[in-house]
């Protein structure tokens, strides 16, 4: 070949060479090339900017240099299974010791022959892809393990609420079961019930009722108070309603010649909601003739036993006292026992007289203005030889001022002072104190009796007001009383629409005190 | 400008006088793989520095050589007899160039073919040094893989010692593109040390 020609070619061979690797140092994409046993014999100035060995440092070195031995075993047996190989992901091992996430794509070269004489391989920075997959996939997770909970949430409030449901089932049978219960109870109850609801409707009326009241249930129900109080009978019942609807009332009433009825009128509250009216209806009209057979019997019995005692006192005053001539000492001792037996007797009848008609409703007859302050006067008088028997120290203490006049039934009043002044020298022992004490104000008129006596043993309190009633300590040192006294003067005082109560200490002494309204 | 620093004792004086006289021609590719290393190690200056001494022996300075022009193998071996007396480079250093050289060299991707074993990279040491010199021959002596180790000698051509320093890491690189390990090249018989008629370099590795 001429020399010329040669220089020519020669000329192009270096312009092609400068070209080649001008393009292939310009390239952004690092790439290399290997030996077919995966030896890098080129690489380009990207390659070095992303890895940062320089050409010199990494020509030579073989692909597990610049990655795991895995990784590259995998990228050239895959590049030589399929002759080129497209986005393998891999980790880059740079000089300052990184592994930088990259996509290798890699192509094997061949000869004419067909033979494999190595590879080119470029590599692509996937950390921001990487990065952001990362990130998506976290994110991914995130709302995943969010939904899954949310899930989970969602599931056990499913549960709960079934559980809820079940609950509310259970406590609805329950409550059906509870009210049908409550309605045998009512159904069944002795006495008459019925049930005015809040908004004063009459709701529930048991047959106990409509055969106490002889009414029907249908002719009824529903309806308001205001239409029933126009009701011969169940308005007698809604007129003793609390207008308050705060306190339970008992009260009785005769609805018919023969009947009568004790009606608790009972206002239903839950917490402060008021609910309703309840109306216990006790048919007590066999209670009431009892008693007043009874009462009537006492009555009759007494009057027929106060004649002839009445008639042995006198007889007895007139032998003592000699009117039927002279008699010894020691008859005379027997007929003064006789006469205080006699006395008793009289007293004891007196007290039962008493009582039936305090029981009967007859006690009070006449309320007229009179001076409490001179009936007392008239019972302490009364007494006063058995204070001074006694040697009882005794004041009477009166209020300043003028004292005012009260609706009073005389006799009653100074038979309840009587029992109370009689019970306080009784059961004080000789030399004892008792006093009474006046007092009063613009609406009532207050009376105490307080004594050093034996007192009222603490368990018993409760019954003193009672009939018959007689302290266990009384017993024991007294048996002259008949057990009426407290009871009677309750049923006076309380008949003047007054209060009576009592304080007292087993062996120090009690204090009576009542008030009456002016 | 540069300044004329250079003063050669007698023995020096003879051995370029003896380079001077080499036959023989080497490829401007090989000569630039020279020059990028001188420019890493030394910089510009340093390249500047054996330009301007190059040129002072009657030798083409790197500035003027091209990759596929043929330059007297003479000024080839001159430069490393310069690069070792002005920069006081060692044995070590000749051969690392020799390491550097066939890794910048685009005749060397070309031959990348051939380094699929053992047996086609040796077989092809004709080629290769055919390549680059028009003087001399590289022959493949003795390949012994089982004892891993592999014998070349070049004959017909004496060179000089730091050639032969820089062919042990020429030698050495390209069989690492073998991806051999721990590969090491040893001159263990000089021509110029008149210890036979050819250069003979063994080549060890382990797998």
């Amino acid at each position: 070949m001429p020399e010329q020609e040669i220089n020519i070619i020669t000329k192009e061979f270096e312009d092609l060479s400068e070209y080649i690797q001008d393009l292939w140092h310009f390239l952004p994409l690092p790439i290399f090339s290997m030996s077919p046993q995966g030896i890098i014999l080129d690489t380009n100035n990207a390659f070095e900017t992303l890895a940062g060995w320089t050409l010199p440092e990494a020509i030579g070195e073989p692909l597990d240099y610049f990655f795991s031995a895995e990784e590259a075993k995998e990228i050239i047996s895959k590049t030589l299974q399929k002759k080129s190989l497209r986005s393998y992901e891999a980790k880059l091992k740079t000089k300052t010791k990184e592994h930088i996430a990259v996509a290798v794509y890699a192509q094997t070269r061949t000869d004419k022959k067909g033979d494999i004489i190595g590879f080119f391989a470029a590599i692509i920075d996937i950390r921001e892809n990487k990065k952001f997959q990362e990130e998506l996939e976290k994110r991914v997770k995130e709302k995943t393990r969010e939904i899954r909970g949310k899930t989970q949430e969602l599931e056990a409030s499913g549960k709960a609420l079934m559980n809820i449901l079940e609950d509310v089932e259970e406590a609805k049978r329950n409550a059906e079961a509870e009210k049908n219960k409550t309605l045998a109870i009512i159904t069944n109850f002795a006495d008459g019930l019925l049930f005015f609801d809040k908004n004063s409707e009459l709701s529930l009326v048991n047959p106990q009722a409509e055969i106490i009241l002889n009414i029907k249930k249908e002719n009824i129900i529903k309806r308001a108070i205001a239409e029933l109080a126009s009701s011969p009978i169940i308005g007698q019942i809604i007129s003793l309603f609390d207008d308050k609807k705060q306190i339970i009332l008992r009260n009785e009433i005769e609805i018919r010649e023969g009947q009568n009825l004790e009606a608790s009128i009972i206002p239903v509250m839950i917490a402060e909601e008021f609910l309703g009216t309840m109306v216990i209806i006790h048919d007590v009209s066999r209670e009431k003739l009892i008693e007043k057979m009874k009462t009537e019997f006492v009555s009759l019995a007494a009057h027929q036993l106060r004649t002839p005692l009445s008639a042995i006192k006198w007889t007895l005053r007139m032998l003592l006292d000699g009117d039927l001539g002279k008699i010894t000492e020691e008859q005379k001792s027997f007929l003064q026992k006789t006469y205080a037996s006699n006395e008793r007797m009289i007293r004891l009848i007196n007290d039962l007289l008493n009582v039936a008609r305090i029981e009967e409703g007859k006690f009070i007859h006449k309320l007229t203005p009179t001076l409490i302050s001179e009936i007392i006067k008239t019972v302490i008088s009364s007494f006063q030889d058995k204070m001074d028997l006694k040697g009882i120290d005794f004041k009477y203490v009166l209020p300043k001022g003028k004292i005012p006049l009260a609706n009073l039934d005389a006799e009653k009043l100074n038979i309840a002072i009587t029992n109370l002044l009689d019970n306080a020298i009784d059961y004080t022992p000789d030399n004892g104190k008792i006093t009474i004490e006046l007092s009063f104000d613009k609406r009532k008129i207050q009376f105490i009796i307080k004594d050093s006596g034996i007192g009222i043993p603490k368990d018993q309190q409760h019954r003193i007001f009672s009939k018959f009633f007689r302290g266990e300590n009384v017993v024991k040192m007294e048996t002259d009383g008949t057990g009426l006294g407290t009871f009677i003067a309750k049923n006076i005082i309380e008949a003047h629409n007054g209060k009576i109560w009592f304080e007292s200490e087993e062996g120090k002494g009690t204090s009576f005190y009542f008030t009456l309204p002016l | 400008m540069t300044e004329n620093i250079l003063t050669f004792s007698p023995k020096e004086k003879q051995e370029l006088a003896r380079l001077q006289s080499l036959p023989g021609k080497t490829i401007g590719t090989g000569l630039l793989e020279d020059k990028k290393f001188i420019l890493t190690k030394e910089g510009r200056a340093g390249l500047e520095k054996i330009n301007s001494a190059l040129s002072e022996l009657g030798c083409e300075t790197f500035n003027q050589i091209n990759h596929s022009g043929w330059y007297p193998v003479s000024c080839n071996l001159i430069s490393y007899f310069l690069a070792r007396k002005l920069f006081n480079w060692n044995d070590e250093t000749m051969k690392e160039m020799g390491k550097n050289s066939p890794k910048v060299s685009l005749l060397m991707r070309s031959m990348a073919k051939y380094f699929i074993s053992a047996e086609k990279l040796f077989g092809t040491a004709s080629l290769y040094w055919k390549k680059f010199y028009d003087v001399g021959a590289l022959e493949p002596v003795e390949l012994n893989m089982k004892q891993k180790y592999c014998l070349l000698s070049l004959k017909n051509f004496p060179g000089s010692e730091l050639f032969c320093r820089h062919l042990e890491g020429v030698f050495e690189i390209v069989s690492s593109f073998l991806n051999y390990k721990k590969i090491r090249c040893e001159e263990i018989q000089c021509l110029l040390k008149g210890q036979g008629e050819s250069h003979i370099f063994k080549i060890t590795w382990k797998e």
